[in-house]
């Protein structure tokens, strides 16, 4: 009965107008994102740059956390990204008084000796008016400086309690303060992250991962469109009469049609990630290795699967409850929400996000320590699918039993039933 | 006149005013993710494409919706107002309640302090929303199906996302963020285009 059902609504989806939008959509996609995408090569001694990364020298990110604090400070705008979008903050004064507490402590200057410093820089700072604009064209160098007493612990605090005053998405979050140490690669690390992507990766996984970020976005959104558009079938055909009527369990129902949407969502991007494959086999060969020919089956299935899963699962739930579009709206603002939260870290850093972002071909190591997070990330995606399932299968149980319709009354026929 | 007025009224009340309390809504909670102060040009615009412009979905996809139903549709077209009519009407208020959003998100970001050509702007946001909205309206009007319009629209700003304006050239959503204005006379053409052929393919042919 299962499978019987489930080849019936692959067939009516491979034949359906969406499904080959769906093609199309991730043919342009991938040669757009990855069609361009240059085989990596080991890197040659004495070039001028090798590229750039996030440092973790703890160092770096303090000093660099702390101009932007002095920075943002001094010109009284902090800037935060809490959704992607920029957003100035000011402070008011009670919080800017905090501010300077923190300042002062991370610098090891008293109250008087600080504030004679950021008056002598304001003093120093010229500004040019220019079509009605003012912009700044000089400013005497501002003398203050990490104190070499504070700890990278102390700092992490005192970068906390700036991150609470300013709001969220400034620099000094958990986010922001790792990215934006940002430094140039030297060769020998250069170096270090091609043998890793070769002896670690042999290129395919290095592959697998971008491919994976990219479709990731898509697959956040694109199965909400297909389980509205076979509830509204349902209810636009008025099928719903016979569909109760049949002898298929709710269960058997509804998880093959959730199925055989996943199926149909999940094989073209397996049969499309051939084409990066291919690029890894190519690299890899030229590196004298054999790449790992499983590497985008098993990337895909524990990466992109629980999405399309999560997805699947809160679309049809929401697609039942309310039988309309409400499941895209809901998806739309999720979706969006995830994608444009994650901006700021695309490399790592997957925490509980749907759309678990890793923009680079490389960087092994950053991957390597964040794996268990993404992991955590995919388990519990995988189980709010599986939850929310069930879920739907009581729902609709409910449904073809009349206790549940749509303004949430129970229906006369139950009333009866219980009745009798 | 006065039957044009019913068929407003009618259309507000039973179609119209769902989406415009969600625009509302939205538009209203906006300043706890979105800096709506102080913006200059660039940072203004993409609070207008990203963000604003997909109102235009919202609003656009309700020229079809309430007659998705054929025995609904067939009722509508035995009555003296012609379907074509019904059509346009719809779309005018579509187009006039995204015009007053509009106007208004950027009134309240001039007050705001941001900087901006206002009358540059506001096209910007009519053209972007005007195309993606008809973009799905004839996608609906094709397949009479919702769905399949809020997909095509969705995922060409989605595309536009990715792809950038080496792949989407003159329909490229996001220009203005880059300080092109070109693009949008395209793209409100292309938009007045695709909801005329909807009308079209759903009334006339």
């Amino acid at each position: 009965m299962w499978l019987t059902l489930f080849r019936k609504e692959c067939k009516m989806w491979c034949k359906s107008i969406m499904f080959f939008g769906y093609l199309a959509v991730i043919l342009f996609f991938y040669l757009t994102q990855m069609g361009s995408e240059d085989v990596p090569a080991k890197p040659e001694p004495g070039k001028e740059s090798y590229g750039y990364h996030y440092s973790t020298d703890e160092k770096v990110i303090m000093e660099t956390a702390m101009d932007n604090l002095l920075y943002e400070y001094c010109y009284g705008v902090y800037v935060t990204y809490p959704m992607g979008f920029y957003k100035g903050v000011r402070l008011n004064k009670e919080k800017t008084e905090k501010i300077e507490v923190i300042i002062e402590k991370l610098t090891g200057k008293t109250d008087e000796e600080f504030k004679k410093i950021i008056n002598d820089y304001k003093r120093g700072v010229k500004y040019e008016s220019s079509g009605g604009a003012s912009y700044q064209t000089e400013a005497a160098p501002l003398d203050l400086k990490l104190s070499k007493d504070i700890t990278y612990d102390e700092f992490l605090g005192y970068m906390e309690q700036a991150a609470k005053l300013i709001g969220n998405g400034s620099k000094y979050g958990d986010t922001y303060l790792k990215s934006n140490a940002r430094v140039p690669l030297t060769y020998e690390e250069a170096l270090h992250e091609y043998n890793q992507m070769k002896e670690k990766d042999r290129f395919s996984g290095a592959y697998a991962r971008l491919y994976c970020d990219y479709f990731g976005i898509l697959l956040g959104i694109i199965p909400v469109f297909f389980v509205t558009s076979r509830v509204l079938k349902d209810k636009h055909s008025h099928a719903k009469g016979v569909l109760y009527g049949k002898s298929a369990s709710s269960a058997v129902i509804i998880t093959a049609r959730m199925a055989a949407i996943c199926t149909i969502l999940f094989l073209p991007i397996l049969l499309l990630s051939l084409l990066p494959l291919s690029q890894a086999v190519y690299a890899a060969g030229k590196a004298g290795i054999t790449a790992d020919y499983l590497a985008f089956l098993k990337y895909c299935t524990g990466w992109l699967l629980p999405s399309i899963m999560a997805v699947t699962a809160l679309g049809y739930f929401l697609g039942e409850l309310t039988e309309g579009v409400f499941p895209i709206l809901i998806q739309v603002i999720w979706w969006f929400a995830s994608l444009l939260a994650n901006v700021s870290q695309m490399i790592g850093g997957f925490g509980y996000n749907l759309i678990p972002r890793f923009n680079s071909l490389g960087e092994y190591s950053v991957f390597y320590k964040s794996r268990d997070s993404l992991v955590w990330n995919r388990i519990v995606y995988t189980v709010a699918a599986l939850v929310l399932t069930a879920a739907l299968v009581y729902l609709y149980e409910c449904k073809r039993k009349g206790i549940y319709i749509k303004n949430g009354k129970v229906s006369k026929a139950h009333i009866r039933k219980s009745k009798a | 006149m006065e039957r044009y007025q019913k068929l407003i009224f009618v259309n507000l009340k039973h179609n119209l005013w769902i989406p415009a309390l969600l625009v509302f809504i939205l538009c209203l909670l906006s300043p706890v993710a979105i800096g709506l102060e102080n913006l200059n040009v660039q940072q203004t615009a993409k609070v207008i494409e990203v963000f604003l412009s997909l109102t235009g979905i919202i609003f656009l996809m309700t020229v079809f919706s309430p007659d998705i139903d054929r025995d609904i549709r067939d009722i509508v077209a035995s009555k003296k107002e012609p379907m074509l009519l019904n059509h346009l009407l719809r779309i005018l208020c579509a187009l006039f309640f995204l015009s007053a959003v509009g106007l208004l998100f950027l009134l309240w970001m001039i007050r705001g302090g941001c900087q901006f050509p206002f009358g540059k702007m506001f096209f910007c946001f009519l053209a972007n929303s005007v195309f993606l909205g008809g973009l799905g309206a004839f996608f609906f009007s094709l397949s009479n199906q919702p769905v399949l319009g809020y997909m095509a629209s969705i995922l060409y700003f989605l595309l536009n996302f990715g792809a950038g304006k080496k792949y989407m050239g003159n329909l490229f959503l996001f220009s203005m963020q880059y300080g092109s204005f070109q693009e949008k006379y395209y793209l409100m053409a292309g938009g007045i285009a695709f909801l005329l052929l909807a009308i079209i393919w759903r009334d006339v042919v």
